[in-house]
C-alpha cells in the first residue's frame, strides 16, 4: 500500500475534487431553476449586496457628473442640433410606416412582429471573478422570471439571458462572455452569422458567408432562428477580417450596451420558448 | 467560537468583491480577496483550516455567481491544501512568505482555472489568459503586503482562549 493512501486527509482532500467535479458536470450549462438551499443563500445574500452595489454605483456616478460638467454646455447644444434633425426624420418614418401597412394589407401579408412584455429589474452584483461575465438581477421565479428569458438593457439593447433562477433572484450570462453565442443578422445585407463573447468586452460574429458586403458601422440584430425575440440590438460592426484559406468571414462588434456601467435591465416575459 | 469571525470576513469579502472590487480594477483584472484570506488562514493555520475554508467560500461563490457549480471551490481546495502542507516549513507569521505564497498560489488556482475551462470547452483567448494570471498575481501579492499583519493578528485574536469582558 502507497505511503499516500494512509493520509486521510489526502484522501478527503481527493474525495471532495471528485465530487466537486461530478458537480460542475451536472450543473454546467445552466438553464435550471436552483435548488431551495441555493435560492435561500441568495436570498440572504441578495439585499446585501444590492445595498452595497447601489452605493458604489452612486459615488461612482457623483464622480463622473463632476467630470461632466465642463463639457454640459456645448453637449446640450449638439443634444438640441440632433432632437431638430431626428424629429424631421420621425414625420419621414411615419409616412413609411403608413406607406407599410397599407402595401401590407393590399399583399394580405401576416404581421409577425410581435410586442415583447418586459419587467425591470435591478442588478445586484457582479461575478468576483475574472473569467466570466455574468451578473445577478432581484428578480426570480416569485415574478414569473423562466431560465433561457433575454435581458435587455434600459434602452432596449440585448444584454444577455437568464441561466438560473432562484426564488427571488436569479443569474445572467451576459453576451459578451466567451460561453455565450447568439443568432445575429446584418440589418443593412441581411447576413446571418452567430455572434459570441470574446472574452475582452468585445463580441465576434463568425460563420458570415463570403460574399457578404458586411462593413463598419452596421447595425447588428437578433435573428429569428434563435430563441431571442428578433430585432434586438447586439452592437455595431467595428472590422471586418477574413482568414486567408478561409472560406467564411468574421467580424468584430462593439456592444451597444455598456456593460461597465450597467444598473437596471428589463427581462423579456414573452419569449418563444422558455424553461425546459 | 470566535472562528465565526473568520467566516464572516469571508462572506464580507465575497460582497465585497462581487459589488465594489471592478472600481479597483487594473487593466480589466480584479484582485481577489476570497483568495488571499483562504491562503493567509491555511498558511497561519494548516492544510485542515484551508480545506473547510475554501469549501464554505468557494461553495458560496459558486452557488451565488457560477453556473458550474464546483469551479471555483476545486482551485481554491487545491491551492489552500498545498498551502497548508507547505507552511509546515516556513516561518508563518512573515509578510514575505505570504507575499510569496499568495503570488504562487493565484497563478495556481489561474491556471487550474484555465484547466477546466479547457475541459468544459471554452473557447480561450491565450493573450488575456496571461494578462489575467500576470496582473493578478502582482496585484493579489501587492495587497497581501499591506493587509497581511492584520489577517495574523486577527488570527491570533480568533486563536486565544481569553475572554476580555
Amino acid at each position: 500500500m502507497p505511503r499516500f493512501l494512509k493520509n486521510k486527509q489526502f484522501i478527503f482532500v481527493i474525495v471532495i475534487a471528485v465530487a466537486l467535479i461530478s458537480a460542475m458536470a451536472y450543473t454546467y450549462g445552466g438553464g435550471r431553476n436552483v435548488t431551495p438551499i441555493e435560492s435561500a443563500i441568495g436570498g440572504i445574500l441578495s439585499p446585501v449586496e444590492k445595498v452595497f452595489y447601489s452605493v458604489g454605483n452612486s459615488i461612482s456616478n457623483f464622480f463622473a457628473s463632476i467630470k461632466e460638467i465642463g463639457t454640459l454646455r456645448a453637449k446640450n447644444a449638439e443634444l438640441e442640433k440632433e432632437v431638430i434633425k431626428l424629429s424631421k426624420n420621425d414625420i419621414m418614418l411615419q409616412e413609411y410606416i403608413n406607406e407599410n401597412n397599407r402595401l401590407r394589407d393590399m399583399l394580405n401579408f401576416k404581421d409577425n412582429n410581435t410586442n415583447i412584455t418586459t419587467k425591470p429589474a435591478n442588478i445586484i452584483s457582479k461575478n468576483p471573478g475574472n473569467w466570466f461575465n455574468t451578473f445577478n438581477i432581484d428578480v426570480g421565479s416569485d415574478n414569473g422570471i423562466k431560465p433561457k428569458m433575454a435581458v435587455l438593457d434600459e434602452k432596449g439593447n440585448l444584454v444577455g439571458i437568464v441561466t438560473n433562477v432562484g426564488k427571488d433572484w436569479s443569474k445572467v450570462l451576459s453576451i459578451i462572455d466567451v460561453d455565450s453565442s447568439v443568432s445575429a443578422l446584418d440589418v443593412r445585407t441581411r447576413d446571418n452569422g452567430i455572434v459570441r463573447g470574446d472574452s475582452n468586452g468585445n463580441l465576434n460574429m463568425i460563420y458570415i458567408p463570403i460574399d457578404s458586403k458586411i462593413e463598419k458601422g452596421d447595425v447588428i440584430t437578433t435573428s429569428d432562428m434563435s430563441m431571442f425575440p428578433r430585432g434586438l440590438i447586439i452592437g455595431r460592426v467595428e472590422k471586418v477580417e477574413k482568414d486567408e484559406g478561409s472560406l467564411l468571414k468574421q467580424a468584430v462588434i462593439k456592444p451597444e450596451a455598456d456593460f461597465e456601467r450597467l444598473e437596471f435591465v428589463q427581462v423579456v416575459t414573452n419569449m418563444k420558448t422558455t424553461g425546459d | 467560537m470566535r472562528s465565526i469571525y473568520k467566516y464572516l470576513l469571508i462572506v464580507f469579502a465575497i460582497v465585497l468583491q462581487a459589488t465594489l472590487m471592478k472600481y479597483i480594477a487594473i487593466l480589466g483584472v480584479k484582485p481577489d480577496a476570497l483568495l488571499i484570506l483562504v491562503i493567509a488562514f491555511s498558511l497561519l493555520n494548516g492544510s485542515g483550516e484551508g480545506i473547510t475554508l475554501s469549501l464554505f467560500g468557494g461553495i458560496l461563490v459558486d452557488v451565488l455567481f457560477n453556473n458550474a457549480i464546483g469551479f471555483v471551490t476545486i482551485s481554491l481546495l487545491i491551492v489552500a491544501y498545498l498551502t497548508g502542507i507547505l507552511s509546515k516549513n516556513v516561518f508563518r507569521e512573515s509578510t514575505f512568505v505570504a507575499f510569496v505564497f499568495v503570488f504562487l498560489g493565484t497563478i495556481l488556482y489561474n491556471l487550474s482555472m484555465i484547466f477546466s475551462m479547457l475541459l468544459m470547452k471554452y473557447d480561450l483567448n491565450p493573450s488575456y489568459l496571461l494578462n489575467v494570471v500576470i496582473v493578478q498575481s502582482i496585484y493579489n501579492s501587492i495587497i497581501t503586503i499591506f493587509v497581511y499583519k492584520y489577517i495574523v493578528r486577527l488570527n491570533s485574536f480568533v486563536k486565544s482562549k481569553k475572554f476580555f469582558f
